[in-house]
């Protein structure tokens, strides 16, 4: 899609043969802050991936003689490269997993709530009347709750599995896509485009899906790019607060959550995933930004 | 200057007492709902084949009158008849075959257009929608339609914010007519373009109506475009018909002053012209709250006690030419210089 509007002229017979890098094709050239971001992101989604091909120990493995070990770097030894916990447990190991975790349920979370919140938008947007209204009141009701609150109730009610977690997660934010989706179809719905189709006869669902998503999804894909962040922060919060993540599987949060005890001890322990969810919110909120900018046409 | 050939002709629609209210907000928490009659008891017959110029000014409930013709929009009362057929009373599927007999052509052409969709795209999109002809042939059909529209092939591929507004205008057009309609209503078509692209557009339209038998409702503020397109002319004024004529004897022999108005605020280009200006003054009514009587008479300066109090009847004066004023056979041909400047 980006490449049919970046050049027009590909139907023309006088287009020279130009070889545009991908780097200028998407208009990248210059933007090195947005460029160091994407390959983080793509480093920390290798990572998510296939990092238990390289992980040199198994996250649980403890070595009780081995524990507190600073990183290399801190006069550590190279058997454990970021040192090891109070259990004497591989922190780079622990790492890997805890990305591959937080990763997984930073992704899954961010589309069940786009999903969810876009697709009942539009079906407040779409019926109107007593089914806006009382979707809309609900979306109200999610703003004025804290949703770290909602999601401790839910967790401590509910139980905890990762199942839930993921749920719990991506329950977060359908209110902003909610709102958004239901502003934009309403907008789009008076345009004469769809006004043309609709008066030919067109289907409900063909508009929706040929005319009204396409033209709406940027946004929402853009609203998906600053949300997953948040989605991340509050794994790594119910995890640090002890709600998310349970032993043995480790998140992020879990990880910086146990390494709190030790800060002053042996500070690698927090600051070593602390520094991996800074840095991965960091870089999307800048590709996010950068995306946003991009899918606007109205900034072409 | 388009004049239809056959004594008899064929009423293609038929719109009767149509009347269009929208409601407003509260005027205090406990007080009534305003009422607005965005249309309020319109009447004509549209002759296959012809042109209807549609005139009046911003919010005179023209577009409305497009909408509702359209079925695109529900008459509060009232019937829209379609050869023979109550347009609001058809069933789904007799409704389907119905609407592909009538289009519309918008005002805002990019707007009009998907920003997301090629051209070619855009254009073949009614053929898929009312599954005309096989595949193959619907890709023809759209090239065929681009050369009736003279644009060029290769913009097929193009997306809309990459054609000017000339061209725009001519995909439109050409999206309307891709499945043979009978009727296009042209809502504000050109008032968008430049003055040279709206020549070309309206030149463009009156070629495909000699071509393919189309009959327009052309609806526009402007009554320069209007005279070179139309067979008869409606001038509509807070949501009535005021007149109704063919549109030589409209132009050359206005009977409303409201008409003789609009006729007269068309640039001229002759200096000396300008003193026998009819001029109005003040603002159109608020269509929630009208005045009694004529609708017109706060700004008529020919009104009288009987103005203020009685609504004209829609009555015929001539052939083919009615008006609703009760001064009509007073205000006579020369009647422009007579007008007297009321402010």
């Amino acid at each position: 899609m980006s490449s049919q509007h970046a050049d027009p002229d590909t139907s023309g017979k006088v287009a020279p043969a130009r070889r545009l890098s991908l780097i200028k094709r998407w208009g990248l050239a210059g933007e090195w802050l947005v460029i160091a971001a994407m390959v983080y992101i793509v480093f920390v989604l290798f990572v998510a991936l296939f990092g238990f091909t390289f992980q040199p120990y198994p996250h649980t493995q403890t070595d009780l003689f081995n524990q507190l070990q600073p990183p290399v770097f801190m006069g550590g030894t190279w058997e454990h490269i970021l040192g090891t916990d109070d259990l004497g447990r591989d922190v780079l190991s622990r790492l890997i997993k805890g990305v591959q975790l937080s990763v997984l349920i930073g992704v899954i979370g961010t589309a069940i709530g786009a999903v969810l919140g876009s697709f009942l938008g539009i079906v407040a947007a779409h019926f109107r009347g007593w089914v806006e209204e009382i979707l809309m009141m609900l979306v109200d009701v999610q703003v004025s709750l804290p949703f770290i609150i909602f999601a401790l109730a839910v967790l401590a009610f509910v139980g905890n599995s990762l199942t839930i977690l993921i749920i719990v997660v991506g329950i977060d934010g359908w209110e902003r896509y909610a709102r958004l989706a239901r502003s934009m179809v309403l907008s789009a719905n008076q345009r004469d485009y769809v006004l043309a189709v609709r008066s030919l006869g067109l289907g409900h669902f063909k508009i929706y899906s040929r005319h009204v998503l396409p033209n709406i999804m940027g946004t929402l894909i853009v609203q998906a790019t600053i949300n997953l962040p948040g989605v991340i922060l509050l794994e790594s919060t119910l995890s640090f607060l002890g709600l998310g993540v349970q032993p043995p599987l480790t998140s992020l949060g879990q990880i910086l959550g146990v390494g709190r005890d030790y800060l002053i001890l042996a500070p690698w322990i927090a600051v070593a995933p602390g520094m991996v969810i800074f840095f991965l919110t960091l870089s999307i909120a800048i590709v996010g930004d950068w995306l946003r900018d991009r899918l606007d046409p109205t900034l072409k | 200057m388009n004049k239809a050939a056959n004594n008899e002709p064929e009423i293609l629609m038929q719109v009767r007492d149509v009347v269009r209210r929208f409601i407003g907000p509260r005027t205090s928490f406990f007080g009534p709902r305003k009422i607005a009659h965005a249309i309020n008891g319109v009447s004509f017959d549209l002759y296959a084949g012809e042109t209807l110029g549609l005139v009046g000014e911003s919010g005179c409930g023209k577009s409305t009158t497009g909408q509702l013709i359209l079925n695109l929009m529900e008459p509060t009362s009232g019937s829209v008849t379609y050869l023979g057929q109550e347009i609001t009373k058809v069933n789904k599927t007799e409704w389907r075959r119905l609407r592909s007999e009538m289009q519309l052509v918008f005002q805002n052409p990019l707007g009009a257009l998907n920003p997301r969709l090629t051209i070619g795209a855009q254009i073949r999109e009614p053929l898929d929608i009312h599954e005309i002809g096989d595949p193959g042939d619907r890709d023809k059909k759209v090239l065929d339609m681009l050369e009736a529209v003279s644009l060029p092939a290769h913009l097929l591929e193009r997306y809309p914010h990459q054609l000017s507004g000339g061209q725009q205008q001519r995909v439109v057009i050409a999206r309307a007519l891709i499945i043979s309609p009978k009727l296009v209503v042209c809502d504000e078509s050109v008032s968008a373009l430049d003055v040279s692209v709206q020549a070309q557009v309206v030149n463009l339209l009156v070629d495909l109506q000699k071509k393919l038998g189309l009959t327009y409702l052309f609806i526009t503020h402007d009554l320069s475009v209007v005279r070179h397109i139309s067979t008869r002319i409606a001038v509509m004024y807070l949501g009535r018909i005021v007149e109704l004529a063919d549109s030589d004897t409209l132009l050359e022999n206005p009977r409303h002053p409201y008409t003789k108005a609009l006729i007269s605020a068309v640039p001229v280009p002759d200096p000396r012209a300008r003193a026998s200006r009819a001029t109005i003054t003040g603002e159109p009514p608020n269509p929630f709250n009208p005045p009694s009587g004529c609708s017109f008479h706060a700004r008529c300066p020919h009104a009288d006690s009987k103005c203020n109090t009685d609504l004209p009847e829609f009555r015929t004066i001539g052939e083919n030419h009615s008006v609703s004023c009760h001064h009509a056979e007073r205000l006579s041909q020369s009647a422009p210089d007579a007008t007297s400047r009321s402010n």
